[in-house]
């Protein structure tokens, strides 16, 4: 250890009572930020999860020019086209960044019980897509529960089952579908229903998992279908809960009468490559003539909930931050002025014998140095023991506007503690620099006789 | 054929602030100080004795007037200039040690060897040690200050400024706080070093058996040099 280092160690002796103050200052805020950091990091994963793979957006999403705000109310002129999601599939495939593309059919149309009839949005989505999704690891660690229908099986998972839907819990409790496909034995069967104003009707409505589905082709013509209730969901989010509905890509193309999809999500390896991966398709499609907008997930048009939730989330986070990086530095400041104004006439002495302001300023930022060290070295264990208390615990908290539970994970990530060790120690190493440089702007004669030394 | 003075004040005025108060404290003193000598600045308190000091160590600078070290006028060189002129050259020992008191005898000793470039680890150890001898230390290099006599104490701070083998050693009433047994120990001490390794000391004091065997007393008063004069050897004096 240098002489330089040395002494420093050694001071922190010095008053005991007020370095181990400051440290506790230093380690509790460290291990305050790093906490609130690993949970802005777990609830940002999770309304990403949510709105990428449980929403289907994707990553990217793509759709024809205009068709984000009109494509499902006018599907004829702004949907894709084969030709449109061929030249989007290529262009996709050809990017090392993606892992996979896959298209969705959005429509809008009428769900019936046999005595009422409910709107709803359904989505029409690649089986196969939907088993990658829900079996990799990013929904498995982070959105398993919430992917978890009710009731039921996913939808790969009844291959022979041709009209299988899945209803969101609220549709499926207005249109009275408490029991679905499993719940009875033997192929599917639709339950004559009595009288729809007799007592009998809403148990016979339940007594099946048949639905009919109403919806108007895209050439303007009614169309109907019958279809099987094989799960419930919650979706991500409570807004849509009485809306959505869940089937094949095939079944709902054949329901609407087309081969046209309404966008086209592309899911990446990384999601922080999502914004350059959106601006490169938007144009190599449109170098190639096929004129489409590309939408990050975290655009507010596509996922407004996603865009929203963690803006608030954001902006309290840095409001603590900054309450907690003041306490932090006005205790590194309290306690650096006491040392320095202490030990006035060491300084004095130290530049008598020659130190210049710099090296006698380093010497008090060693001191400074070492106390964050600690103070950041005891926060990191502090954090990580509450955060592995907390994931032992297995404490949820439901996310407002989120129908399922959150688990609540903690843990900092390296990227997060290593800043935030940075930071912390980068700020009182500055205010300490600052403590210290305004007591050496005093001449040396004076700080050699000051009285509080 | 005259010798170049080793440091000469020349004309040196000096004011400062005191709360609402201007002091002037030196008002045009000029004082020669010629390499190996003996030097005790004399005068009441308030006289400038402590600003005088400051001057000659490179510590402040003067408002007017200059000084000169070796030939060279060192009144306007820049802050680490001067840092760096001081732990070359002048060594500085202080009425109250101002010893560091979480690092040991040795460690004290070493601090400014720390930031003296180029000196290696065994060669510092070796000077750290002889610095420590010649004011007989040597089983005490391990001790922390509060463990050591305020006569020992001193001869820490001695020990300390004499380690970087400088031309000049700087000491404001080195004796004040020391009784007059230990006075005479480290007087002897001083004046030991001052024969043996040619160093020039000047310092001040009110204490009259430290001046009584200085070979040269300068008066100041009202911050003017009033009298520079030699005075004969007397027993155990050097002339």
């Amino acid at each position: 250890m240098t002489g330089g280092w040395r002494l420093a160690a050694r001071n922190l002796g010095r008053n005991r009572r007020r370095n181990m103050a400051t440290g506790l200052a230093v380690a509790l805020g460290f291990a305050g930020l790093a906490l609130l950091g690993g949970y802005v990091t777990h609830a940002d994963a999770f309304l990403r999860t949510n709105a990428v793979y449980l929403q289907h957006t994707g990553h990217v999403v793509i759709y024809n020019s205009g068709g984000l705000a009109q494509a499902v109310a006018r599907p004829a002129r702004f949907s894709l086209t084969q030709a449109a999601q061929a030249a989007i599939r290529t262009a996709a495939a050809g990017d090392s960044r993606v892992a996979f593309s896959a298209g969705y059919l959005k429509a809008m149309g009428l769900a019936g019980n046999g005595c009422r009839s409910i709107p709803f949005i359904a989505l029409g989505i690649d089986l196969d897509t939907q088993r990658r999704i829900l079996t990799g690891p990013e929904v498995l660690t982070i959105s398993a529960a919430l992917a978890r229908p009710v009731r039921g099986r996913q939808l790969y998972e009844y291959p022979g089952v041709e009209g299988r839907v899945g209803l969101a819990a609220g549709l499926a409790a207005l249109l009275g579908k408490t029991r679905i496909l499993d719940d009875f034995a033997g192929p599917p069967q639709v339950v004559p229903l009595p009288d729809c104003a007799s007592r009998e009707t809403a148990a016979a409505i339940a007594s099946d998992a048949n639905v009919q589905l109403a919806g108007m082709t895209l050439d303007g013509s009614m169309t109907a279908t019958d279809a099987d209730v094989v799960n419930i969901f919650h979706t991500p989010s409570s807004d849509t809960e009485d809306l959505v509905l869940h089937t094949s890509l095939p079944t709902l193309q054949r329901l609407y009468d087309t081969d046209v999809v309404t966008y086209v999500a592309v899911f990446l390896h990384d999601w922080r490559d999502t914004a350059g991966v959106a601006r490169d398709l938007q144009a190599k499609l449109r170098a190639a003539g096929v004129t489409v907008d590309a939408y990050a997930f975290s655009d507010e048009r596509v996922n407004p909930y996603y865009a929203g939730s963690m803006a608030f989330i954001n902006s309290m986070a840095g409001f603590i931050v900054l309450i907690v990086a003041a306490v932090v530095v006005l205790g590194v400041m309290n306690a650096t002025t006491l040392t320095v104004y202490e030990r006035s006439r060491e300084l004095g002495t130290l530049r008598a014998l020659g130190y210049t302001k710099r090296q006698a300023t380093g010497l008090v930022i060693r001191e400074v140095a070492l106390l964050a060290l600690l103070g950041v070295s005891a926060g990191f264990a502090l954090a990580h023991a509450v955060a592995a208390l907390v994931s032992l615990a297995g404490v949820t908290v439901n996310p407002p506007g989120v129908p399922g539970t959150m688990r609540v994970i903690l843990t900092p990530g390296p990227e997060i503690s290593l800043a935030l060790a940075a930071s912390l120690a980068l700020l009182s190493l500055a205010v300490a620099w600052a403590v210290v440089r305004r007591r050496l702007r005093e001449r040396t004669s004076d700080l050699l006789v000051a009285v509080n030394a | 054929m005259t010798m170049t003075p080793f440091i000469s004040l020349i004309d040196v005025h000096k004011s400062y602030r005191l709360g609402e108060t201007q002091v002037h404290a030196l008002r045009g003193a000029s004082l020669d100080l010629h390499r190996g000598e003996f030097t005790a600045l004399v005068g009441p308190s308030g006289s400038g004795k402590s600003t005088m000091l400051n001057m000659a160590g490179c510590i402040d600078q003067p408002d007017r007037g200059s000084v000169m070290l070796e030939g060279r006028d060192v009144s306007h060189l820049s802050d680490d200039d001067r840092s760096r002129l001081r732990n070359r050259k002048i060594g500085f020992i202080f009425q109250s040690f101002n010893l560091v008191p979480v690092l040991t005898v040795y460690e004290n000793v070493e601090l400014p060897l720390l930031i003296a470039s180029g000196t290696a680890a065994s060669e510092r150890h070796d000077r750290i040690m002889q610095a420590i001898e010649d004011v007989e230390l040597r089983d005490f290099a391990r001790q922390l200050p509060d463990k050591l006599s305020g006569g020992q104490r001193q001869r820490v701070a001695i020990a300390r400024a004499l380690v970087t083998s400088p031309l000049l050693v700087l000491a404001d009433e080195p004796t004040a706080n020391l009784d007059s047994g230990t006075t005479q120990r480290i007087v002897d001490l001083m004046l030991r070093l001052n024969e043996s390794r040619g160093v020039t000391f000047f310092f001040s004091t009110h204490d009259e058996k430290l001046i009584s065997r200085v070979a040269r007393i300068v008066h100041i008063s009202d911050g003017t040099i009033v009298n520079g004069h030699s005075q004969l050897a007397a027993p155990g004096v050097r002339a």
